[in-house]
């Protein structure tokens, strides 16, 4: 009855009689008149073709970018489900199995509106654009064949995961159904570089340093070259990343609206884990990110030196601005989120002295990130600050300090995490506990740690330390590499905290070091102490990982997780961070295509459409705006046709409080 | 269904702050190559309204200092200026001081005005834009004597094909415009607006002085000539947005590559 109640609330403007006229008067006018203002267009040989009410570049805009956050979204969740699966099938938690299923059934509701999307999109190209749909076609027909292929495997595999999942989870059948998964992914993945491919191919037509085009505009590489083009690999592993951490989120926001609709404590303590590991998941995807763009930048700037100029000082320089302003707001709504979290936790009120620090590093480093460092300024404004860059600011605004900041965000987020994850915990249980397979565990943490951090350090080295910067990157590695050896020693002999508190010491003096030893040096030197700081950083959080997971497993829980015990502004900090991550997507989606300025085909095929400049920031900000509505509207009401369906009882939640292990173990 | 309008509403307030934001800070666009096309007999109006369209092209980029009605952010209003050009240099006609003042922009100031309008404009526009640009500055508030066909006359001492020639970076350096504003002591040439180039290479690494090519206002030089009150050059701060922005364009890539082992060898 409520259900019916509800469907018939929500569609009471259908007995409105105005309403209903209006509306079939205006589908009756939109019906009318596309098809007529379509087909009155030459039906001969045109490059390009124009709907009306709405330019083509606005329509293909729309459209791509809404399919994309939803192949996002279907793309990211399964490669987290299948985590969530098969640590609920190592631990025998059934409370993951059925995680796992929730954000399955999210997927299988999303796969028709993003199939949807991606035909409306395809229709739309070939339509729109022929020219430069019949270019890509000649190139790519093979891999045009074989795409509807991998989707139709997805797709079916898809279903077969899901229908499947009561038949195989029996103990014995888990590893099969968990196989299905796996294929799920794989097909999902290859689906996703495919299209990747073609993209990036209109962005960087080279491939190993070879351009795919000749003098005369005739392509004279492989299908294999042009799939394996200069930007492909850095692209499809951002994506990759991107992807998870934006399912995470917006599977936080699925959660925290289901939370604040919750009636019971059993469900808003189900979705209040589940936002819980929205938010993980999204974190870790988030940290890697800006490592996997520094990649796919400088292989822009190797491609064409044009182009990654274009993209960093050009006029999509302001654009960084606004990515810096909105990541930061990821981040500290992650981070927000964490602190309100452990509020939840008996023991969690240990830390709290340590937020007030963290949030002093996380503000600092947004300021710094999001200084811009060639302002647009007039002459009057000029002679005031003393020149063309601000005094103090000017010297924020460079690579050096941007790079420190955004390392040490990193490290903070990584600190809040260790902090939350121990909030609930006792004293450290002694390393001996654990036996010879921890230690084997450490050592090899260690020796993948010196490796990572050691192999640019190993190159510079062999070609001569000939210059004093030189020595300096060998010698801050090599120090680096023994303080993570003596954490390992000191976690041997029961320090292990304070061999965390050492490696982060370390991290952060190393990216500090070079940030300002960046000053000193030549551009180039100064772009390549980035890697090092990077290094540093990833070489901390997974020592550091490992120690902490050694340090507290088995220790005694002085306070359990009261799950669904937290205040509401806590979901609203999830809704802000998925909200913020999909316009961050949309943002990306307008760079990548910007940065091709009046070519379909980069320096290939030009433009030459009304449509051929690359539009402001502002009016890009106005047409994401509306995707991100579209997608953010569309993809509720999906859930919301799918939790129509839902029984009561099939929401699988435990008694309040949980006294379970925070689900990262 | 309260729960979910707050969502709702909290989800637009944070779309309209961003997009309220990404509107804010400075708008910049990239334009679509110029095809403008100037050719044939055209009347004197039909000449300034093409000249119109370049005076708003972003490729002249004149509205970036010039204003019309008011006064620019960097240059003089130009909104009369088709009456009082014949004012400004004793015997000089309008049409040959707004000519003048595009190719040559420093060599007459006005009052209260720096010598900072590029002196390339000729090399990026071409002739035919060049005298489209006149054509319509003199319809403001004056008459349009300037045609097409004057400027098609070669004794009548009108600019060359814009485009960069040369293959050495003697010539290059010298065709691309660079000594219209920079001082480079071995080739014994000195500008006044750019930053001095005589030790280059001792400065800035290849891919710097690149850089400073392609996208001259990603880094700005610390130190360019200035004029003083009493007219003498003393050194100053560089004003970013004069040097033209088309380099990559304008020069082959072996001219550029050319030109940056020249400059990256001045030490």
């Amino acid at each position: 009855m409520a259900v019916r109640s509800r469907i018939k609330s929500t569609f009471a403007w259908m007995f409105n009689r105005k309403a209903l006229i209006t509306g079939v008067v205006i589908a009756a006018v939109w019906l009318f008149a596309v098809p007529q203002a379509v087909f009155a267009q030459d039906g001969g040989p045109a490059a390009y073709r124009a709907l009306p009410f709405i330019s083509s570049r606005v329509a293909i805009w729309i459209t791509s970018q809404v399919h994309l956050m939803f192949a996002a979204f279907m793309l990211g969740v399964p490669l987290f489900a299948l985590v969530v699966e098969f640590v609920g099938f190592r631990s025998g938690d059934r409370r993951y199995d059925d995680l796992a299923r929730e954000f399955t059934k999210l997927v299988l509701i999303a796969a028709s509106t993003t199939a949807a999307f991606g035909a409306l999109f395809t229709f739309l190209l070939f339509t729109l654009y022929p020219n430069f749909m019949n270019q890509l076609s000649g190139v790519f027909l093979p891999t045009m064949v074989i795409y509807p292929l991998l989707f139709f495997g997805e797709i079916f595999t898809l279903y077969l995961y899901w229908y499947s999942w009561d038949r195989l989870s029996s103990r014995e059948r888990k590893p099969w159904h968990l196989g299905l998964g796996l294929l799920l992914n794989l097909f999902g993945t290859a689906l996703m570089f495919t299209a990747n491919a073609w993209l990036t191919f209109a962005i960087s037509p080279e491939s190993g340093g070879r351009p795919l085009y000749d003098e005369l505009g005739n392509f004279t590489g492989t299908v294999w070259q042009a799939v394996n083009n200069a930007t492909w690999w850095p692209f499809n592993l951002h994506r990759t990343i991107a992807n998870v951490a934006f399912g995470g989120a917006v599977v936080g926001m699925y959660a925290a609206i289901r939370f604040l609709n919750a009636r019971t404590d059993e469900e808003r303590a189900h979705y209040d884990w589940m936002g819980y590991v929205g938010n993980f998941i999204a974190v870790i995807g988030l940290i890697p990110l800006p490592f996997a763009g520094y990649w796919l930048g400088k292989e822009i700037y190797d491609f064409s030196q044009q182009m990654g100029v274009t993209m960093m000082g050009g006029f999509i320089s302001w654009l960084w601005i606004l990515q810096a302003m909105l990541i930061a707001v990821v981040f500290l709504s992650a981070n927000y989120y964490l602190w309100i979290g452990m509020q939840r936790i008996k023991g969690g009120e240990r830390y709290r002295g340590a937020v007030k620090w963290l949030l002093i590093v996380l503000t600092l480093g947004v300021l710094v990130w999001a200084t811009p460092h060639n302002p647009v300024v007039t002459s009057e404004e000029q002679a005031l600050i003393g020149g063309a860059f601000h005094p103090l600011l000017g010297v924020l605004g460079v690579m050096s300090a941007k790079n420190t900041a955004v390392n040490l965000m990193i490290l903070a987020t990584f600190l809040s995490f260790i902090l939350y994850r121990r909030s609930g915990k006792g004293d450290p249980v002694p390393f001996r506990q654990h036996g010879v397979s921890a230690r084997i565990v450490i050592g090899v943490t260690v020796l993948i740690c010196l490796i990572l951090a050691g192999s640019p350090a190993f190159y510079v080295l062999r070609e001569g330390l000939t210059e004093p910067s030189r020595l300096v990157r060998v010698g801050l590695t090599v120090l680096h590499g023994l303080v993570i050896i003596l954490g390992a020693i000191l976690t041997f002999r029961d320090r292990g905290k304070l061999a965390q508190w050492l490696i982060l010491g370390s991290a952060a003096f190393v990216v500090i070091f070079f940030g300002i030893y960046g000053y000193s040096v030549d551009a180039i030197t100064r772009i390549g102490f980035s890697v090092y700081q990077v290094l540093a950083v990833l070489t901390a959080l997974i020592s550091v990982t490992v120690i902490d997971i050694y340090l507290f497993k088995g220790a005694a829980n002085i306070g359990s997780i009261q799950w669904g015990k937290m205040p509401e502004r806590s979901q609203y900090i999830l809704i802000l961070l998925a909200v913020t991550f999909t316009w961050l997507m949309g943002l990306m989606g307008y760079a990548r295509n910007a940065i091709r300025q009046h070519w379909h085909i980069y320096e290939v095929l030009q433009d030459t459409s009304v449509d051929a400049f690359s539009p402001t920031l502002g009016y890009a900000s106005l047409v994401i705006s509306v995707c991100v509505i579209l997608f953010l509207a569309l993809i509720g009401f999906i859930f919301w046709l799918g939790h129509l369906g839902e029984r009561a009882e099939e929401v699988v939640v435990e008694t309040v409080p949980i006294p379970l292990p925070a689900p990262e173990e | 269904m309260t729960n979910t309008l707050k969502v709702s509403v909290f989800i637009l307030i944070i779309v309209a702050a961003i997009a309220g934001f990404a509107s804010m800070i400075p708008q910049l666009e990239s334009p679509a190559p110029e095809t403008l096309e100037i050719s044939g007999e055209l009347s004197g109006s039909e000449l300034a309204n093409l000249g119109q369209t370049v005076f708003e092209s972003p490729e002249a980029g004149c509205l970036a200092c010039h204003a019309l009605g008011r006064e620019g952010l960097r240059g003089p209003d130009l909104a009369n200026i088709g009456a009082t050009a014949a004012e400004r240099v004793p015997g000089q006609s309008a049409e040959a001081y707004i000519h003048e003042s595009l190719v040559d922009p420093c060599a007459y100031l006005v009052e209260g005005y720096d010598c900072l309008m590029p002196q390339t404009l000729e090399q990026t526009l071409g002739p035919d834009k060049i005298t489209a640009l006149v054509a319509y500055l003199q319809s403001l508030g004056g008459e349009v004597t300037v045609s097409l066909a004057a400027q098609e006359n070669p004794a009548e001492g009108q600019p060359a094909p814009s485009g960069t020639q040369g293959t050495t970076a003697e010539e290059i350096f010298a065709s691309a415009g660079c000594v219209a504003c920079h001082t480079v002591e071995s080739l014994g040439v000195q500008g006044v607006v750019g930053p001095d180039l005589s030790t280059i290479g001792s400065h800035l690494s290849a891919d710097e002085i690149r850089q400073s090519i392609l996208d001259p206002d990603a880094v700005v030089a610390a130190e360019c000539p200035v004029k003083d009150a009493s007219g003498n050059l003393t050194p100053g701060p560089c004003t970013p947005g004069i040097m033209p922005k088309d380099y990559g364009q304008k020069l082959s890539a072996a001219q550029l590559e050319t030109l940056v082992t020249f400059l990256s060898e001045l030490k």
